[in-house]
């Protein structure tokens, strides 16, 4: 990924999803807690094909909410996290 | 996974507002793509991200974990009538398909039941043999056959391969003869020792090296000492053993020449 991109690696967009711990940080022992989540979002995504025909992915969530004369492309992700028994 | 031939992207506008209609930014850098390498690169972006998560829940009391994933993606697919290739969509530009990707987990025990046995380190890859066209390998790939143990295992079926392939791919003993040549160019043979000895009271010649058997072919190896045709008695990797009943060395050199196999002929001088 080139070093000025603004645009980020899909790992971590679906690290930071999944990452729910700090929703149980204060939580008593016997508290409900999140079972299962769902994250349904857009998603900015560029692909970079090198020479050999490796893919690389870059991502990052909507930048812009307002309508401008070129929108970026939106592609949609969901993500199904749930708690790892 | 599925392709949905749809019209322009869903770029969340909402309201009356009048908008400028989008000019097309192209991207000189945005190329197409095969979906193998787009699934390679979104599976591996996706195993750092559990593995992440995993070192995370290694303190936590309550971790949790990726299970199922979609991925609606906008692209332009293009046929150039030996492949499908996509290019993703780029900001302004309409008409882009949707294309959907939708991985769940898998143990790995279904893994190993369902999944064809990853390549071991000696598989010949069908797509690394250079005397193969171009076409025969996009033609084996297509059936499945990608490697020497694909092939081993259609032709254990009975599968007529030309037929099954459009007879765009060899049958299978000329592939048969391309994956051991490549095998062998891979398997250098080397000598290291040749000495005389006397084994069941009978004089034999052992030739010691490395990757000196290491292929079956019907009538190899064949050895012929100072021109004369020599029992092979053993063939093994690190040792061949052949007749030399009646052999006497001689004040000159003498010529050992053996074909291991249809590829490879080794030829030496022994000398007292």
């Amino acid at each position: 990924m080139a070093w000025d991109s603004p645009l980020t690696a899909l790992e971590q967009v679906v690290t930071a999803c999944a990452d729910l711990e700090q929703v149980h940080a204060d939580a008593a022992d016997d508290a409900l807690r999140l079972d299962r989540v769902v994250v349904g979002m857009p998603l900015e995504l560029q692909t970079r094909t090198t020479d050999s025909g490796e893919v690389t992915l870059e991502t990052s969530p909507p930048r812009q909410a307002l309508p401008t004369s070129v929108m970026p492309a939106l592609h949609r992700i969901r993500l199904v996290v749930e708690v790892d028994r | 996974m599925t392709i949905q031939d749809t019209s322009a992207p869903d770029l969340g506008t909402t309201g009356g507002a009048a908008v400028a209609r989008p000019m097309a930014t192209v991207d000189e850098r945005n190329r197409a793509w095969n979906l193998k390498s787009f699934m390679d690169s979104l599976i591996v972006e996706l195993d750092r991200a559990q593995d992440v998560l995993a070192v995370k829940g290694l303190t936590r009391p309550v971790t949790y974990t990726v299970k199922d994933v979609d991925v609606d993606l906008r692209c332009f697919p293009m046929y150039d009538g030996r492949q499908v290739r996509f290019m993703t969509a780029q900001p302004g530009q309409e008409g882009s398909s949707g294309l959907r990707f939708s991985l769940g987990s898998i143990s790995a025990g279904t893994i190993r039941d369902s999944a064809p046995p990853p390549p071991e380190a000696d598989d010949i890859r069908i797509d690394t043999l250079e005397d193969l066209g171009e076409e025969a390998k996009e033609a084996l790939a297509s059936v499945g056959v990608r490697n020497g143990r694909d092939l081993k295992r259609i032709a254990d079926r009975g599968v007529d391969l030309r037929t099954a392939t459009g007879d765009k791919s060899p049958d299978y003993s000329d592939l048969a003869a391309l994956i051991t040549k490549a095998t062998r160019k891979r398997l250098t043979p080397r000598v290291e020792t040749a000495q005389l000895s006397v084994d069941d009271k009978r004089l034999v010649l052992h030739v010691d090296g490395q990757n000196l058997a290491v292929l079956t072919a019907q009538g190899y190896p064949y050895a012929l000492l100072d021109g004369q045709p020599r029992e092979v008695r053993t063939a093994e990797r690190e040792r061949l053993t052949l007749d030399a009943t009646g052999f006497r060395p001689r004040s000159g050199p003498s010529r050992l020449s053996v074909a291991l196999d249809p590829f490879t002929v080794i030829t030496m001088e022994l000398t007292r």
